[in-house]
């Protein structure tokens, strides 16, 4: 077995046994039950809003998910020193830190999993029409934590937890609003060079927004393949390029 | 393949302050070899720069500069550190994980997926009833065993052992010195740190003695403890009457006893005074020097040495 899976599989295991994946799970099981007598605000709506905030609460289970255990997924690693026995041995820092994001990003995986059975659950108790959508909005789960498990193992390598946490969540906050952003600055009155700046944002930064599809999830619009493949690639290249990045700085740096 | 297990060449560490990144060296141009097969202590008091010089040798931390060779490779070719174990001060692992998951995890890093081999490194360490049994459940002692079990789990040539004992009871310690014996005569390399000079004492071949990040002395066990004998003798007599002059000094116990220090020099003629004045020998133990004596020894000339060059620099 490669050391990355070797990695991943140990990582995967620490992060399920830990009582907080436990928490967040009741948590999601909350939020999404939590959405029933929130949606009944909506009269008439009651199942669009329901599938509405049980998403969105996925979502932002999945989200915490991804950002608790990625930054602390190689810094947690250093200050508790059990890098220390693990790089010692055969493998190399590139494959620790691509063992450790892939066993995070498994973990979300296996928690979405959960969160979208039990979403699932709900609105077809509620006699909704959920099953197909559901894969799509799946699918871009998957890859939005991909990507911000990649931006904070990314921080996790050059800095301690809380300012990584703390960069992640900046940076995905950032990330989910990006193209209102960009389009904001193309549209209003903005000077070119606050319009430059942005549009070096937008370029550069993370695009989480490129994964919401929760709009045409609750009005029961399948979102194109073509963008569903291309919001993958990108997910894939961005994750890609951080890893590789994060690497490179891990393997320069005296681990103390 | 190479004689040396290890060889370091003027190796220094410099590490830069958080904030002014004035930088400061803690390891000063140390240089020494580890044959294969043996049993190398590697000693000094607490921030002698031990650790830091270990984390050299597994490539946790580069050095500032000179070289480290270790097997004959460099210690950042990861099939060079698959031939070596190591264990950590203070060894922290995966807590959910349990014993035999924790071994098949380091074995699995080390290229050997071996069940049978997990089981085996259990039972060395005294913890196969412990196997199932999640880490954050263990003791101190027990973290301890299982760290050195990973340390041993892969084709391990060269074990290196930071402070292997601290923190063990007696009994763990034996259990912890008999473990390296028995590597050692199984032709493994042991390396281990130690500010324990007794440990280092009962088991290595030879030793290096680090101070303030600088080697003060390295040599042979039994020719360093051999240097720092004392060369006089712990002498009891037992009878009545007035002592020869040699033993004036001598203590009285009870039950007619004497006891006192003789140099080797006037032993003999001081215990043929004491018999031919009717006083029984009931015992004679020539005073043996110990690692720890010649240690204090070392550091003490080393640092007048050091002192003298400083000072002759400022003139």
């Amino acid at each position: 077995m490669s050391a990355v899976l070797v990695l991943a599989r140990a990582t995967f295991i620490e992060a399920v046994r830990a009582r907080v994946f436990l928490y967040l799970l009741a948590v999601a099981a909350l939020m999404i039950a939590g959405s029933v007598p929130t949606a009944e605000l909506g009269v008439g709506e009651e199942l669009r809003l329901t599938t509405d905030v049980a998403l969105a609460g996925v979502a932002y289970v999945c989200a915490f998910l991804s950002v608790f255990l990625g930054v602390s997924a190689v810094s947690g690693e250093v200050e508790k020193r059990t890098v220390y026995t693990v790089i010692a041995k055969a493998a190399t820092r590139s494959q620790f830190v691509v063992g450790k994001f892939f066993g995070v990003w498994a973990t979300v995986i296996v928690a979405a999993l959960a969160a979208y059975a039990m979403a699932l659950a709900l609105v077809s108790g509620l006699g909704g029409r959920f099953a197909s959508e559901l894969l799509y909005a799946l699918w871009m789960q998957i890859f939005e934590a991909g990507m911000l498990v990649a931006v904070a193992v990314f921080f996790s390598c050059i800095s301690k937890p809380l300012l990584s946490s703390g960069l992640t969540v900046a940076l995905y906050l950032t990330g989910v609003s990006l193209k209102s952003i960009h389009f904001w600055a193309r549209k209003s009155d903005t000077p070119p060079l606050t319009q430059a700046l942005v549009e070096v944002f937008y370029r550069v930064l993370p695009n989480f927004e490129l994964f919401d599809v929760r709009t045409e999830i609750v009005h029961h619009v399948d979102p194109p393949l073509a963008a569903l493949g291309f919001s993958a690639l990108y997910g894939v290249a961005y994750t890609g390029i951080l890893l590789g990045c994060a690497c490179l700085i891990f393997h320069r740096r005296d681990l103390k | 393949m190479s004689a040396q297990a290890i060889v370091v060449e003027a190796v220094s560490k410099s590490f830069a302050h958080d904030w002014t990144l004035k930088k400061k060296e803690v390891v000063h141009a140390i240089s020494f070899q580890v044959a294969r097969g043996e049993c190398f202590g590697f000693v000094g008091p607490n921030g002698a720069g031990k650790t830091t010089t270990i984390k050299m040798l597994l490539d946790i931390i580069r050095p500032s500069a000179g070289a480290i060779t270790l097997l004959g490779g460099r210690p950042s070719d990861p099939k060079v550190r698959a031939r070596v174990g190591f264990l950590p001060e203070r060894p922290y692992f995966y807590e959910h994980l349990t014993a035999e998951e924790t071994l098949t995890l380091y074995a699995r890093l080390s290229g050997v997926d071996d069940r049978r081999r997990v089981r085996e490194m259990l039972a060395l360490v005294g913890l196969d009833a412990a196997r199932d049994v999640a880490l954050r459940r263990f003791s101190k002692g027990m973290l301890q065993r299982i760290g050195l079990a990973q340390a041993l789990i892969g084709d391990t040539e060269l074990a290196i052992l930071d402070e292997p004992m601290s923190g063990l009871d007696p009994v763990g310690r034996r259990h912890v010195r008999e473990i390296i014996l028995q590597q050692r005569a199984a032709g493994r390399t042991m390396f281990f740190s130690s500010h324990i000079l007794s440990d280092v004492e009962a088991i290595c071949d030879r030793v290096a003695m680090v101070h303030e990040g600088r080697i003060m002395l390295t040599g042979d066990v039994h020719d360093l403890v051999a240097r720092a004998g004392k060369n006089e003798s712990d002498v009891t007599v037992r009878g009545q009457g007035t002592l020869p002059p040699a033993m004036a000094h001598f203590s009285a116990r009870p039950g007619d006893h004497h006891e006192g220090v003789v140099g080797n020099a006037a032993l003999q003629a001081a215990l043929d005074a004491a018999m031919r004045a009717g006083f029984a020998i009931v015992s004679v133990t020539p005073k043996r020097g110990s690692l720890e004596d010649e240690f204090l020894r070392g550091i003490g000339e080393s640092l007048s040495a050091l002192a003298t060059k400083e000072a002759e620099a400022v003139k």
